[in-house]
């Protein structure tokens, strides 16, 4: 019988398992050109090297908010998963216990989901593109002057 | 464990009035998010209805969990029904409707997102519930954080950068605060093992002097941020100027009044022990005295009007406190006589800010000149309001004010020589009141208006609201037992 560190060791060879076949696999069959893009740290499209002072689009954060939202639901429902179903818990209750919790976690999810609810009608879920903006000006200059002069110094 | 469960489901009604605030703030996002009209009329009707409906949940709530003299304990020991607890929630239910009430007669950029605005009231309001009842102090930390996250967010809600701006200082003075109080707590339970309110006479009693200070002060700390007394109060007018109006007649009505009622609990339970009570009341006298010096003195400079009210109610504050110096068991009375009455008033003298504001789109107080010979019986409520905010006769400011200082004269009598200095400079404070709050009817009466503008005036509907928060305050002069009878009733 395995202690209780022996099922992280199990975890921790698995996971290392896991990471190594599918490096392997993913080398064996994909085509390698290697550019400057490509080489440098994947960091979700945002470059990985730079200022730390170096600015996010704020569209991010409220992405990063609503995921949040989520990502705490999925802390509670972990502990309560492990609970929900105790055999023991339910019988000493007469199944009030399975009732009772599940309520709990309804009215929990159900919450959050109003919150996602508001957000996706309120528009805050739409990644709004920037509109390109053609400039109106017109030079009064005409084109073959600057290839005169760029001729002319070159 | 059979009986753990079915205790929680039998307690449960004793959270009725909370669900239903849950229930009301989730309706009103989603009829403002589903709703076809843009103007909020539905959503704001919605939501008065449901705080007039909550009135009658917390009557039944009371029906079936009758308050004791002692606490009573539910929910293993982290919910408890104190003697006021009841009384505390009709008081803050009451303040949540005078301000979704005055919000009606705004017609400006806020309706965009009426919504949000009338569920983060709601919200703020099931957290004061809350922090009616708490019996340990995790109940009181998230009760206290649910009505601030809420607090700062309606800070924002002029929909500007100033707003932007006065939200961001709040919530990181907030934060401060909120976490010397959540250290003071962590402390609390790393020598005790227990976050009781009772653990606070362990502390004091089992650990030496220096420890248990820490712990009561730093605990203290996020308590006397959120009333706005002395050490902690520079947030407030910064706050209350970029704030909708509206909201801060419920934020410096409202939180203040919570946090005194938490701030008398924790005196409560020091109290029943002597040891220490010499300090306590150099740290209350400290608190009081600095409050109401720094609101009266702060607010004799100020040029607008919503700055000037947020310094005369920092001032309040230190009025409010008062009666904890009479360690007698019926000291809660004048308190909460000095509570009904400062919501009132408070309340009618941004209602009179608001108009302003929304007529003017400015608070200045030159603004008013003028008013007086246009409209001479609005400008008399005017000028009754003000009065009553200073502590004079025929206004219940003056029973009010009578009441908290004969409570404090008692003190003096019995055990305190402290109390008296704090007495006499309440007095002479009262007098440089006066000075500040007579500059809004002076200014209407006396003063021209420049020829180009026309005075400002207010129309019926507007005058009418204001008529019927001045009434309270002549009749509770002449009959102060009224309100004592319901006091009594709800106690």
């Amino acid at each position: 019988m395995l202690s209780d560190f022996g099922y992280i060791l199990l975890f921790i060879l698995g996971g290392l398992m896991f990471f190594s076949i599918s490096m392997f696999v993913a080398f064996l069959i994909r085509p390698q050109r290697p550019n400057e893009e490509k080489q440098t740290t994947y960091e979700c499209g945002e470059d990985p090297v730079g200022n730390a002072w170096g600015r996010f689009n704020v569209r991010f954060y409220v992405i990063a908010l609503i995921f949040i939202l989520f990502d705490v639901e999925i802390a509670f429902m972990f502990p309560w998963a492990v609970i929900f179903a105790d055999n023991q818990l339910v019988q000493e209750t007469q199944g009030t216990w399975l009732w009772f919790v599940f309520g709990e976690m309804l009215l929990f999810i159900s919450i959050l989901l109003i919150g996602l609810i508001y957000a996706w009608q309120k528009g805050f879920l739409n990644w709004d593109k920037p509109i390109a903006k053609v400039p109106d000006f017109k030079s009064k200059v005409p084109n073959d002057l600057y290839e005169k002069l760029n001729k002319e110094y070159s | 464990m059979d009986k753990t469960i079915v205790d929680i489901l039998q307690q449960a009604g004793l959270l009725i009035a909370e669900l239903w605030l849950l229930i009301l703030a989730v309706a009103v996002l989603l009829l403002d998010v589903f709703s076809k009209r843009k103007r909020g009329y539905l959503t704001n009707a919605l939501a008065i209805a449901g705080i007039i409906i909550n009135f009658y949940f917390i009557y039944t709530t009371s029906q079936k969990y009758p308050i004791a003299d002692q606490a009573t304990f539910y929910f293993f020991d982290s919910l408890a029904v104190y003697r006021y607890t009841y009384l505390f929630q009709f008081l803050f239910n009451t303040s949540a409707l005078l301000c979704l009430c005055l919000g009606m007669f705004g017609r400006d950029n806020k309706n965009v997102r009426r919504g949000e605005y009338l569920a983060l009231i709601i919200f703020m309001l099931l957290g004061l519930h809350l922090l009616a009842k708490p019996a340990n102090f995790l109940i009181l930390y998230l009760a206290i954080e649910l009505i601030s996250f809420s607090a700062y967010m309606l800070t924002y809600f002029n929909l500007n950068k100033w707003g932007t701006e006065g939200s961001l200082k709040y919530l990181l003075f907030g934060a401060f605060s909120t976490a010397c109080m959540l250290y003071g707590i962590s402390l609390l339970y790393a020598f005790t093992g227990s976050i009781d309110l009772e653990a606070l006479q362990q502390i004091v009693m089992q650990t030496d002097q220096v420890a248990s200070l820490l712990i009561v002060g730093l605990i203290l700390v996020g308590l006397v941020f959120k009333l706005a007394a002395f050490p902690f109060q520079g947030w407030a007018p910064d706050t209350y100027e970029v704030a909708p109006t509206p909201f801060v007649a419920f934020l410096s009505v409202a939180p203040k009044i919570g946090a005194v009622f938490i701030i008398t609990l924790i005196w409560q339970q020091l109290d029943a022990i002597n040891t220490s009570s010499q300090f306590l009341y150099y740290l209350l006298s400290f608190i009081t005295l600095g409050s109401i010096l720094f609101g009266n003195l702060g607010a004799l400079w100020q040029k607008k009007a919503k700055r000037l009210l947020a310094y005369s109610s920092i001032a309040h504050t230190g009025f409010l406190l008062l009666p904890l110096f009479n360690n007698s068991t019926n000291s809660m009375e004048p308190l909460l006589f000095y509570a009904f009455i400062f919501m009132i008033m408070n309340t009618a003298a941004f209602a009179w800010v608001y108009f302003m504001e929304v007529r003017l789109k400015s608070d200045k107080i030159d603004a008013l000149s003028g008013c007086g010979k246009v409209q001479p019986f609005v400008s008399v409520l005017l000028l009754v309001i003000m009065i009553s905010l200073t502590g004079l006769p025929i206004t219940a400011g003056f029973t009010a004010k009578l009441f908290v200082f004969s409570e404090l004269w008692q003190s003096i009598s019995t055990t305190n020589t402290l109390a008296s200095i704090v007495f006499i400079a309440g007095l002479i404070n009262v007098l440089i009141a006066l000075y500040y709050y007579l500059k809004f009817p002076y200014t209407a009466f006396f003063k021209n208006p420049p020829v180009t503008t026309l005075p400002f005036v207010l129309n019926v509907r507007q005058a009418s609201f204001i008529l019927v928060m001045t009434i309270p305050l002549i009749v509770f002069f002449f009959k102060p037992d009224w309100l004592l009878v319901l006091i009594e009733s709800l106690s």
